[in-house]
């Protein structure tokens, strides 16, 4: 009876739209490097087990890894039903076009079969008979009472008893009105109304029972009422009634239903175990009565299971029930997983890693449950399963998803096994005092071993970046098993950014392709779906940032946060402006860094005048026109406006065309991102105010878009600098270089305040300059489009703190540029355009 | 602004003149936003609200003066099959609360590939949210569903026949995207606003980069429909704007609630769970 399983699926269906393919907030998509596992889900279970990463790697996934690492992969059969249980956990019930399913069959069939009987009691069925009832009492949850099993058993009997007696026969007519009337206590009855507040709730509705077969009835249908009857009592949630009947007729070996009801028995158990009358317990004000009320239920669920354990182990001895076995069996592993969670869970392990197992899938949606129990901080599995499961499975699971580091090499130590190697590796850290002993064992494991991919990412990982590691790493390369993984790819490819020796080897190294995009928690990218005309459009995939149609060469490979962090923190102008104007860099990727060299270089420029930096800026213009044609005319007026020794005349002229250059496109700025475009592409403005820069440089692994004070850099984690440390070409003095420059930078504030502020100031220095009213124009522009810095306030009494007249603060700035534009310059054009300062 | 958005809002009144006085205000200097009428029930709300979702809850320490729950009662998948067009998934998991908490009961809606709107079932979904009302203790109804822009004609219709099929002191909620609540919204949705006492924006799960769409404060300035302006759906794993005070604060976990979570609610509100990122 699998189907008794189903609602254990809805506990991992996480149907909050946070966690499936259909984020609650605008779906951007969101480029992810290294998930596990990668690739195709069909090429993992065949055994391409790639690199495990982190400690919330799931347990399905860590069953299969498990056995491709100890030689015992998966069969075509497990595969199948692998990927289908797969399938079933990362799919939302909307991510199938549900058109054209037909009804449910046991349903349809039992409505085709009461149809073709003449009996208008107005009790016909249709699609839209209720199954679902609510659980007794406060805990506000129902169950699917009738399953579609039940239905299809009914057509079946309905149909043989037709053609033995005539479907218009009397006793045929008084079968079906008997199970007209067992179907009625599928649902709830009437839906009750709205009863409010305080209100006790309607009693539900009384049971709906067949009427008792006269004594002169056919003995067929006496034993098929008394059935009718158990059943009524079933799904009328009266177990008692339904035991006892269920008992007697199981007593009854001349009944048709003496077996299945033997089994039904333990069903009913199980049903008045795991449905709880929750009247009067445990939300009790009375926090010592609420808790004796709990505890007293969870013993009485924990006895009414155990009964129904006896009853299925007796069932599954009797050679009786050799027809029911599967069903007896699914039933028993049902009511293991509650009654002894770990002794089943060696079971689940052994049968996991036993070939050809036919309950697999059904297995490892079992393990998940017991692994992840209630709440997902508790593992339900306790440390004596561990001992007993020979198989090292659960252990090995557990070290890794714990994560026990210790467990993993005490393990490591005692076996040998490759299996134990991976997990005693991929929890080692650099300077752990076993790391020489792995760094040996890895090196001895042959690359035709299925963790050898694996093992030697972590080898290479805990190894000192030196060149030697760098020789290591290029003569491991061409062994790894990169099947169907970008992730395998992407790691290795940052080992090699981590050890490259010059430039133009890093430059090859930086860009990766993403492994997955969307929703990060879900590694499986959801094939795209048709939208009606007028839906928001998918993001862009047919063009890259430069307009040019996208494909892996030029729109497909975006930096990594290593890369990220080097460009951004690392690299001084000059290196950045070396690497713009490489050909080894795709296109869009080119782009990237050419713009944020460009933006540096004048923002340094603007702060103190400096030839270099203004040489870097011309150096920067073909390579963004090349991209952007309409970059063209905005940089030829700033280059003109640049020359080597300036006079005060042409020093403003430089000035003011800076500004205007910087404020001209929405798209400018002083950084490259990590794992994605600027979500409006080029010049388009983002209507969530992402549009020039929140941060010039952002802390590390954040992006401009965050203000300066994002502690982004937390979230990675104090040692983000001995994680992603300068690329090995950089040379002290390029660091100190970049670290000077980033410093300048940093004084710079958000582009709504930076541009309001020197507008401003040129204003006061040039009031008659025919270029002041545009540049006030365009500072109000980005004003009202960027980041903004509003008045803080304390959060318990609401009331502002701060100076109310700090400049800093975007509605000052605001009614500053309106005042400045109104007073000063009312015919301009923006003074119209802005008729308020906000 | 710029020159094309301005053009917008004007359309945008002159095609919605008839309700647009609820949603659209003449200044966008700094006032606070007019707010639309509040119903009773929902003036009785505390200004917590924890959702609570498809996993077995036991909040029945939450101290109901603290803190209201919203639960996952029902949720609909709506297609193009003719036999089933509406299928209903009621809740499966158990839910514990103490006595007179203040209980909403959150249907969400989900719509299969291709599902084109019918009137037909536009009056079946209405009965079927209606329908969660009927169990202990409800004060307030809230739908969950992210409509599509083409999709947004058929909820409003959605929402005012479950109007008329609730009474008038039972509260109607609906959960917000940020974009439907921003000064440039143009959201079909407009229509039902007499028919809803709440949208709730939801500050999280907005996308970005992996690494930091969690820390990035979002800015509560993005709203600006009178709607949207008593509560905000916040998660516990995401930075948080600023929240002015008077909000209502829906809050989101991904998991279960933990006894820690509910006593720091008891003891500091939804302030007691910001996070520390």
């Amino acid at each position: 009876m699998l189907r008794l399983r189903m609602p254990l699926l809805s506990l991992f269906a996480l149907v909050f739209c946070a966690a499936t393919a259909r984020p609650c907030g605008p779906d951007f998509p969101v480029a992810v490097f290294a998930v596990w596992p990668d690739g195709a889900y069909p090429s993992f279970v065949a055994g391409h087990v790639g690199v495990p990463l982190g400690d919330h790697a799931r347990t399905r996934d860590l069953v299969i890894a498990y056995d491709a690492l100890t030689h015992t992969p998966l069969t075509p059969a497990d595969q199948k039903q692998a990927i289908a249980v797969n399938r079933s956990f990362q799919q939302s019930w909307a991510d199938t076009d549900t058109s054209n399913d037909p009804p449910p069959p046991g349903l349809n069939a039992w409505i085709a079969a009461r149809n073709a009987i003449s009996l208008d009691d107005g009790m016909a069925p249709t699609l839209a008979l209720p199954l679902t009832r609510a659980v007794p009492g406060n805990s506000y949850e129902g169950i699917t009472n009738c399953l579609d099993d039940a239905f299809a058993n009914a057509a079946r009997t309905l149909t043989a008893r037709a053609a033995a007696f005539g479907k218009q026969s009397p006793a045929v007519l008084a079968w079906v009105r008997g199970q007209d009337a067992v179907f009625t206590n599928c649902g709830d009855g009437k839906a009750p109304e709205y009863f409010g507040p305080g209100q006790p709730p309607p009693p539900p509705p009384a049971p709906r029972l067949p009427e008792a077969a006269p004594t002169s009835a056919p003995r067929w249908l006496q034993q098929d009422r008394a059935y009718q009857l158990a059943a009524a009592h079933f799904y009328a949630l009266d177990f008692d009634a339904a035991i006892a009947g269920f008992r007697a007729i199981a007593a009854d070996t001349a009944s048709p239903w003496s077996s299945l009801a033997a089994y039904l028995v333990a069903r009913a158990n199980i049903r008045k175990a795991t449905i709880a009358d929750a009247t009067g317990d445990i939300a009790d004000p009375d926090r010592a009565k609420a808790q004796a009320l709990a505890a007293a239920q969870k013993a009485r669920t924990h006895a009414d299971l155990g009964l129904a354990q006896k009853q299925l182990l007796s069932l599954r001895a009797d050679p009786r029930m050799a027809p029911l076995q599967i069903a007896v069996a699914d039933l028993l592993d049902y009511v293991n997983l509650r009654y002894d969670p770990d002794a089943q869970a060696v079971v689940l392990a052994t049968r996991l890693h036993s070939p050809a197992t036919p309950n697999f899938g059904q297995s490892l949606i079992d393990l998940t449950y017991l692994r992840y129990g209630p709440y997902d901080e508790v593992k339900t599995i306790g440390d004596s399963a561990d001992a007993d499961d020979r198989t090292g499975m659960l252990a090995w699971i557990k070290a890794l998803t714990t994560p026990d580091p210790k467990l993993a090499l005490a393990q490591w130590r005692s076996t040998h096994t490759s299996a134990w190697l991976l997990a005693a590796i991929t929890l080692a850290q650099s300077g752990d005092p076993a790391v020489p002993d792995l760094l040996h064992a890895a090196e001895a494991l042959p690359a035709t071993d299925p963790a050898y991919t694996a093992v030697a990412y972590h080898r290479l990982r805990l190894g000192p970046r030196t060149p030697a590691a760098r020789a290591l790493l290029l003569g491991i390369v061409p062994h790894i098993d990169t099947t169907g993984a970008p992730t395998t790819t992407n790691l290795f490819t940052a080992l090699n950014a981590a050890t490259a020796p010059t430039l133009e080897d890093w430059l090859r190294a930086a860009p990766r392709t993403p492994t997955a995009a969307g929703n990060p928690e879900i590694a499986v990218v959801t094939p795209p779906q048709s939208t009606p005309a007028g839906d928001t459009p998918p993001p862009p995939t047919l063009e890259n940032v430069c307009g040019h149609k996208a494909n892996s060469a030029n729109f497909g490979q975006l930096f990594d946060v290593d890369a990220a962090i080097a460009l951004n923190e690392h690299f001084p102008l000059r290196l950045l402006a070396a690497a713009a104007e490489s050909s080894v860099l795709p296109e869009n990727l080119r782009f990237q860094v050419a713009q944020a060299a460009w933006a540096r270089a004048v923002l340094l420029d603007l702060a103190q005048p400096s030839p270099v930096d203004e040489a870097i800026a011309r150096r920067m213009a073909p390579v963004l026109f090349a991209c952007r044609a309409t970059w063209k005319p905005v940089l030829d007026a700033y280059n003109a406006a640049v020359v080597a020794t300036a006079s005060p005349a042409q020093e403003a002229d430089r000035r003011a065309t800076a500004l205007l250059a910087l404020m001209r496109f929405a798209s400018t700025e002083p950084s490259v991102r990590q794992g994605e475009e600027r979500r409006g592409g080029f010049a388009t403005y983002d209507e969530f105010r992402q549009n020039w820069w929140c941060s010039t440089v952002p802390l590390a692994g954040g992006d401009v878009d965050e203000p300066p004070d994002s502690p982004t850099s937390v979230e990675l984690g104090p040692d983000v600098d001995a994680h992603y440390p300068p690329p090995p070409f950089l040379t002290h003095a390029d660091l100190a270089e970049a670290q000077a420059e980033i410093a300048v930078l940093r004084k710079v504030p958000n582009a709504s305040t930076y541009f309001a502020q020197q507008a401003l100031a040129w204003m006061k220095l040039h009031p008659s300059d025919p270029r002041t009213p545009d540049i006030l124009g365009e500072a109000d522009r980005v004003l009202r489009n960027s980041c903004r810095t509003e008045q803080p306030f304390d959060p318990h009494t609401g009331k502002p703190t701060g100076d109310p007249n700090d400049m800093n603060f975007t509605p000052n700035l605001a009614r500053a540029l309106f005042e400045a534009l109104h007073t000063h310059y009312p015919t301009s054009s923006w003074a119209k355009r802005y008729k308020s300062w906000e | 602004m710029d020159r094309d958005a301005r053009r917008k809002p004007l359309v945008v009144f002159l095609l919605l003149a008839p309700v647009a006085w609820l949603f659209l205000h003449p200044h966008r200097k700094s006032g606070k936003p007019a707010t639309a009428a509040v119903v009773t029930q929902l003036t009785l709300a505390p200004s917590t609200m924890l959702w609570a979702w498809e996993v077995p809850e036991d909040l029945s320490t939450l101290d109901p003066t603290r803190a209201g729950v919203a639960f996952l009662s029902r949720e609909l998948l709506l297609s193009n099959n003719p036999a089933q067009p509406v299928l209903v998934r009621g809740r499966h998991q158990p839910l514990r609360v103490a006595p007179g908490v203040f209980l909403m009961a959150v249907t969400r809606i989900e719509t299969a590939p291709g599902f084109k709107p019918a009137p037909a079932t536009a009056a079946q979904v209405a009965r079927a949210i209606a329908a969660t009302s009927a169990q202990p203790d409800i004060r307030a109804l809230q739908v969950d569903f992210d409509a599509t822009p083409t999709q947004q004609a058929f909820y409003a219709d959605v929402l005012r026949q479950l109007r008329t099929l609730l009474p008038a002191r039972l509260s109607l909620s609906i959960t917000a995207l940020v974009g439907w609540c921003s000064p440039a919204s143009t959201s079909a949705l407009n229509s039902a606003s007499n028919s809803v006492d709440e949208a709730v924006p939801m500050f999280f799960r907005m996308g970005g980069p992996a690494a930091t769409r969690a820390s990035a404060p979002r800015s509560l300035a993005a709203i600006d429909q009178p709607l949207c302006s008593s509560s905000v759906g916040l998660s516990t794993d995401e930075a948080w704007p600023q929240v002015p005070p008077g909000r209502r604060v829906y809050l989101f976990r991904p998991g279960p609630w933990t006894p820690n979570d509910l006593a720091l609610v008891n003891r500091f509100g939804y302030e007691g769970l910001k996070p520390h990122l």
